[in-house]
């Protein structure tokens, strides 16, 4: 590091002192309910009530993300740097900063909840520890989140970034489940390629109603989209359904069960990129080839290994998980696996084959397969081609599949390293039991 | 890294649009040409990208008498009725034979391929430089489709000959089926509830269009108030350079295993400039985005909340791109001209929904896609008195409590009830954008850091409807640029909800 860049770096930290206190704004600081005027009333009594009456389902729930920056370490042993982010939420505002920077996650951390509740994501840009020089503002993206309005979609032409040292609070109200993504919008090429990217999926009422009425669906209480034809809606004020008398019925009732399920996301670095960010360089574009493919994260094998503990114990972070997610599946055989994939590449298509028995994809765009009619628009197959920003959702029938591990991964052969070491890439297993 | 200078190129650039709004020239159809029969040149051609540079391309002029004349990037946009009979004369000005083809038409001239020393050279009947020849095709069916040239095509279509063609159906602005739309959760001014989605077909004052003929009276899956056209290329500058400089196949050939796009465009123009207004000609007289001459169509979506929109997808470029469209999903309702139903009589009963629809070369999709801001929970109007048209009504004067946190607070409330269910962060705390009105509600405005937005005249709400492979939002190493477009969301005029009331931006 230069003086130059030193004294920016001291100039930056001492930006992030001052801006702090500003952040008493927090609305939604910690993962504690009680904070929320949820039915509108005015009156905050400390607790959320359960939505729905059902415990341990708060009518409203809440996220702290840190955006920043990090270290990745790859499946061959590269380390990269990397922007990202990660949960803050068990930091009160004071010691915030201090316990979120340069600890950047990839992927995000998975953002998941239930249609019907109303989600407070407050994002705290806690600046770039690596790149002193960079003042780049952050946002997050809840991508494909359906009539979205700009002051919540983090698209900054439309709206805005958040500048370092300061925080925002997005809200959604869920009303469409299904498997989307997310990630940072602010240069949008560089932050994304960086590995500011996260899954994200709303499960259905569904499930509620099922847990509400302890009456399964041909088996199941868990659902990737609402599939049968007379479920009600919730009330006006979300305190119970409209009614809970009915036997949930239809032709595709039932057809998006599952028992076991995993969400993974396509990506890849170009090694070469984050190698001239961390050093300040010229970010090239135009020349950009990726290296290392990765689900959630990792190449194979670390897919199935455990969580990657960087060695970061040289710049100061003790046990810094840079890559917490894996993507290994294990299941009973006869259950149902659901698998929700997305692609969060900044340049590559994928296809993505299981060398199992077909599996039925029932979901697409956070949308279940089914046409404006109802006509079942669900398909049997044994890969599924996925391009950049798309998400689709896969059901895995496992009865009478032979015990074993069976492997899930990319049929584009060029995503099946990790840079130069072969036998790795986008690649992950799935054990029968 | 923030580009400075793209912020100055794009203040240029959405100062034309402002001008473009001011005076009311974005139309409810796609921009384009109509007739049965059009004399078309091949020729050379320059266009310019946003970061300065320009590029050698080559493309068809309409050369009709009373055409534009010029050579544009794509060519020009055909627009002709099912059951026309369309012949064009072609007039080649290049120095290599070109040729004209035109999928999913009943080509009505000749199929037989031309071949020269023994070798393909064409796929149909072609033109020798400096020669002409005719080209007749009947439409048969409605839809979205494109005209190339069917010679030497790894070299032509990388250099531009090509066009979009939309067909009409039988029934465009033929069926009375406006009033038949069931009414749905919006409302009106005057408390008249309206249907979810606009839907002004045929309405004898209205607008709007349908893009396949309906089933029946009752068929509304292709009916749209607006229409716009996505037409997706790309070029390697690389190869570009070589075609105007080197084009020495022997000594010093092109390595098309290194052939990479590094510029994208829509409707032949990069980001930002598919946002620049549009170049018209009328009565001979030339007006809109003159520095753009030879790519005269823009790509700026505007619309009202609860107006259905009919995009036409088209990818005319060698790589797959993935259309992502921010604020809602798209339904796709039609691909290569085919309407998606089970059967005839059915409507699109097999469309479906996406927020990224990923476009293969060579591919056309119609979608459509429709914005109400339905269940986003608080009143995007904020407003107390009003109902506005398509309103959600379940939303409607939802106001918030704001508190402090639990532990700085015990709870005490920080402000009276707002309209927003968080409180915003200062201007000074966030980077704002172009678009914003700084204002998170909708037709409103609030002040901003100076030096940001700015270019949002009507304080609508815009999404970006963009590639999400998302090294195509550059242009040749700039970020950003490409393929990437804002699609804006105009609030209906304030007082009255007259249906039939068009608005100074969109007539
Ligand atoms: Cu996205
Ligand atoms: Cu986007």
């Amino acid at each position: 590091m230069t003086t130059n860049k030193l004294l920016t770096y001291w100039l930056a930290l001492a930006l992030i002192a001052v801006a702090l206190p500003a952040a008493a704004f927090l609305q939604f600081p910690y993962d504690i309910p009680g904070i929320v005027d949820w039915n509108n009333d005015g009156t905050a009594t400390g607790t959320v009530p359960d939505f729905i009456g059902l415990p341990g389902t708060p009518a409203a729930v809440s996220m702290h993300l840190a955006a920043g920056d990090g270290y990745s370490k790859m499946a061959d042993g590269t380390g990269l740097y990397i922007f990202g982010f990660n949960k803050g939420s068990a930091f009160p505002a004071s010691t915030f900063m201090k316990n979120t920077e340069f600890r950047a996650e990839m992927p995000a951390p998975t953002i998941s909840y239930y249609e019907g509740q109303e989600f407070y994501l407050t994002l705290t840009n806690v600046g770039m520890k690596l790149r002193p020089d960079l003042f780049d503002p952050h946002s997050v993206h809840f991508h494909g989140f359906p009539q979205a309005a700009p002051v919540f979609d983090g698209e900054p032409m439309a709206s805005f970034g958040i500048r370092m040292g300061f925080d925002l609070t997005y809200y959604y109200n869920l009303v469409e489940p299904g498997t989307y993504l997310y990630h940072c919008h602010v240069e949008a090429t560089e932050h994304m390629e960086m590995g500011m990217l996260g899954n994200l999926f709303i499960m259905p009422r569904q499930d509620l109603y099922t847990r509400k009425t302890l009456v399964p669906v041909s088996g199941f209480t868990q659902f990737a989209y609402n599939d049968c034809d007379n479920l009600p809606p919730y009330n006006p004020g979300k305190t119970d359904f409209e009614t809970t008398l009915v036997t949930l019925s239809g032709s595709m009732c039932g057809s998006t069960g599952y028992h076991v399920q995993k969400e993974i996301q396509f990506s890849d670095f170009d090694a070469i990129f984050h190698q001239k960010s961390l050093a300040a360089d010229v970010l090239p574009f135009a020349d950009m080839e990726s290296s290392h493919y990765m689900l959630n994260g990792r190449g194979y094998p670390d897919t199935v290994g455990a969580s990657v503990l960087n060695d970061a114990a040289s710049i100061g972070k003790v046990n810094y998980y840079s890559q917490p997610i894996d993507s290994k599946v294990t299941a009973n055989q006869g259950q149902r696996i659901l698998l929700r994939l997305s692609n969060l590449s900044i340049q590559n298509f994928t296809t993505l084959e299981f060398n199992g028995p077909a599996f039925k994809v029932i979901g697409k765009c956070a949308k279940l397969l089914r046409g404006p009619d109802g006509k079942d628009l669900s398909y049997s197959a044994n890969s599924v081609f996925m391009g950049p920003g798309e998400t689709y959702d896969l059901i895995l029938d496992t009865s009478g599949w032979a015990p074993g591990t069976y492997y899930f991964y990319s049929r584009n052969l060029n995503q099946l390293n990790n840079d130069q070491m072969e036998r790795g890439g986008a690649m992950t297993e799935i054990t029968i039991i | 890294m923030l580009k400075l200078q793209f912020m100055k190129k794009i203040s240029l650039i959405l100062a034309a649009i402002i001008l473009l709004l001011s005076v009311g020239q974005a139309n409810a159809f796609i921009d384009g040409i109509s007739g049965t029969s059009f004399q078309f040149a091949a020729r050379e051609g320059r266009l310019s990208t946003p970061d300065g540079g320009n590029l050698l391309f080559w493309g068809f002029a309409d050369t009709t008498p009373g055409g534009r004349a010029s050579v544009q990037y794509p060519g020009p946009t055909l627009i002709i009725n099912q059951g026309d009979t369309v012949t064009i004369t072609l007039a080649n000005e290049l120095k290599e034979p070109v040729s004209m083809m035109f999928p999913g038409m009943t080509t009505l001239s000749s199929m037989v391929p031309a071949l020269k020393q023994g070798r393909l050279s064409s796929l149909v009947p072609e033109c020798e430089p400096g020669g002409t020849q005719t080209y007749s095709f009947r439409a048969d069916k409605a839809g979205t489709f494109y005209y190339q040239s069917g010679s030497n095509q790894a070299i032509q279509l990388r250099m531009g000959l090509f066009g979009a063609i939309v067909v009409r159906p039988v029934l465009h602005k033929k069926l009375a089926i406006h009033n038949t739309v069931p009414f749905g959760l919006y409302s009106s001014t005057n408390g008249v509830r309206h249907p979810q989605v606009r839907l002004d077909y045929n309405n004898p004052t209205g607008i709007g269009g349908v893009a396949y003929n309906p089933s029946n009276s009752s068929d509304m899956s292709t009916v749209y108030d607006r229409e716009f056209l996505y037409m997706v290329s790309e070029m390697d500058p690389k190869f570009q350079r070589w075609m105007e400089f080197e084009q020495d196949k022997i000594n010093k050939p092109f390595d098309f295993s290194a052939w990479k796009a590094n510029y994208w465009f829509i409707n032949g123009r990069n980001a930002p400039d598919t946002m620049g207004m549009p170049l018209t000609s009328k009565n001979g007289v030339v007006s809109g985005s003159l520095q753009l001459p030879s790519q005269p169509y823009n790509c700026m979506p505007l619309f009202h909340p609860g107006e259905r929109v009919l995009i036409r997808i088209i990818n005319m470029g060698q790589d797959f791109h993935p259309l992502h469209t921010h604020g809602n999903h798209m339904r796709v309702v039609a691909e290569d001209g085919n309407l998606l139903q089970s059967s005839g009589g059915t409507g699109a009963d097999l469309s479906w929904e996406a927020f990224t629809v990923t476009m293969a070369p060579g591919k056309t999709f119609d979608a459509t896609f429709t914005w109400s801001g339905k269940g986003l929970g608080w009143d995007i109007y904020e407003d107390t008195a009003t109902f506005r048209p398509y309103e959600y009504i379940a939303d409607h004067i939802k106001t918030f409590t704001p508190f402090t946190s639990p532990a700085a607070s015990g709870l005490t409330p920080k402000l009276p009830p707002q309209g927003l269910p968080v409180i915003m962060p200062g201007i000074q705390e966030t980077m704002a954008g172009p678009n914003g009105s700084g204002s998170p509600f909708l037709g409103s405005k609030e002040a901003l850091t100076p030096g940001e937005g700015g270019f949002n005249p009507f304080n609508g709400f815009f999404f970006m409807w963009h590639s999400h492979a998302e090294r195509e939002l550059t242009n040749n190493d700039i970020f950003p640029g490409g393929l990437l477009t804002m699609a804006g969301i105009v609030p209906w005029p304030a007082t009255g909800d007259n249906l039939t009331v068009l608005d100074e931006y969109m007539p």
